[in-house]
């Protein structure tokens, strides 16, 4: 069957067997490495990608049923010449250890960006916790969100 | 299953109506056939390798039944009104809205779990069937005889006769409607979660995500004892004692069906504290 959908404002239009998840395609097929798997059932977030502006779980929804909807994945979170403010910001406060859930983290609270800038601590946790991060570096990813934040 | 350390779902076929009449007919047609909305939970269990269903009738193209609406002081949501969509809509009309949203483990799954999905898996581990159960939810299934309401209450007890699609699930708006659970951070399962409702002067709704083994129900005894006692903080100690001897919740990996009890009770004693506010 096909599937049609936008990733980062590209089109893409793409055979695929229905028991392909979004996360199979993105990654395997169409190349967005930062697509990654860790659990493969949901729990962990790491194959988080934005579906219309909102976070899903690429792995627990088949490609085909994004057909007509845009995709978002960090690949696309720049402008191709500079990072995103958070982008830098992870940079900025050392956020990445592992760098695993990063990708992840990051779509997550650019959503929460685009929402709510202003978002508080609290919000900033629930946001996260979406996405589990093995080195625990959930502090210094509030501390890069707060940053963005104050600008 | 797996393949340099990807793990994969098997081979599955899926048929895509794009009218009711249509589902129906494959429903009919394709007896070993599932329903299938988001498929969070359905995904999950073909890749954990726990479901041997191969045929799915994916119903995502049926539009209609992603409205919400309220009228009157009932709220009518669609099959596949998602988690997210559904809370933050009625926020305002149902306080339990908030600490759904607020416990539910992986906001991202909320952007995508539907409201159909929880209520057909029947589970513990559904937060909003509890919250439903105190505003007396009934569930509309479009079947082949036209369609079928069946109350939430029956519908747990003793499932569908026959073969349909949930459409709606209508339910009472009542801003005195609370929820609590207890929960281990990522795990998407609850230990075990209460709502209360008030009906004024008709008592107070009661349900627990655990009332006999893995299954949700109103706790009658509970509901009994409130309706004929004004809500004071002795009746509150004692409602909450009753909660711990009135349910019979199973015992698993995450706690044991004591540690369940004990901690119904003093959930309960929480939300009712509230009610008194």
């Amino acid at each position: 069957m096909k599937a049609e959908f936008m990733v980062n404002d590209v089109k893409y239009v793409v055979e695929v067997e229905p028991n392909e998840r979004l996360s199979d395609v993105l990654r395997r097929k169409l190349g967005f490495v930062s697509v990654k798997e860790g659990c493969g059932v949901g729990d962990c977030g790491l194959c988080i990608v934005l579906l219309d502006g909102k976070p899903v779980n690429s792995c627990l929804m088949l490609a085909y049923q994004a057909s007509g909807h845009r995709i978002t994945t960090v690949e696309g979170m720049g402008d191709g010449t500079r990072l995103h403010p958070l982008q830098q910001a992870f940079i900025d406060v050392g956020a990445v250890q592992c760098g695993f859930c990063i990708p992840a983290a990051l779509l997550v609270l650019k959503h929460l960006h685009d929402t709510k800038p202003d978002a508080d601590r609290e919000e900033v946790r629930h946001a996260l916790r979406s996405v589990l991060c093995r080195c625990g570096s959930y502090i210094r990813f509030e501390e890069a969100f707060k940053q963005v934040s104050r600008r | 299953m797996s393949m340099q350390g990807y793990l994969g779902i098997p081979r599955i076929e899926v048929m895509i109506p794009s009218s009711v009449e249509e589902a129906l007919n494959l429903l009919q047609t394709h007896p070993d056939a599932e329903i299938l909305a988001a498929g969070t939970h359905i995904i999950t269990q073909l890749t954990l390798g726990a479901k041997r269903t191969r045929k799915y009738i994916d119903i995502n193209n049926l539009h209609h039944l992603r409205k919400i609406s309220h009228h009157k002081g009932v709220a009518t949501v669609g099959s596949l009104v998602t988690h997210q969509e559904l809370a933050s809509t009625l926020i305002n009309h149902v306080p339990a809205f908030t600490t759904f949203l607020q416990k539910y483990s992986s906001p991202a799954v909320a952007n995508r779990a539907t409201v159909g999905g929880s209520i057909m898996l029947r589970s513990a581990g559904e937060d909003l069937i509890p919250i439903l159960l105190t505003l007396d939810a009934e569930l509309s299934f479009a079947t082949p005889e036209g369609v079928k309401n069946v109350p939430l209450t029956a519908f747990l007890a003793g499932g569908f006769g026959g073969r349909g699609l949930l459409q709606t699930i209508s339910f009472k708006l009542n801003g005195s409607c609370f929820f609590d659970k207890l929960w281990m951070g990522v795990s998407r399962i609850p230990l075990i979660s209460v709502a209360v409702s008030s009906e004024g002067d008709n008592g107070v709704r009661v349900a627990v995500s655990h009332k006999d083994g893995s299954t949700p129900g109103r706790v009658a005894t509970v509901e009994k004892f409130l309706s004929t006692h004004v809500l004071s903080e002795e009746v509150v100690e004692k409602a909450s004692r009753l909660m711990m001897d009135s349910i019979n919740p199973e015992s698993d990996v995450l706690a044991s069906s004591w540690y369940r009890r004990r901690v119904a009770g003093v959930l309960l004693k929480r939300l009712l504290q509230n009610l008194r506010r």
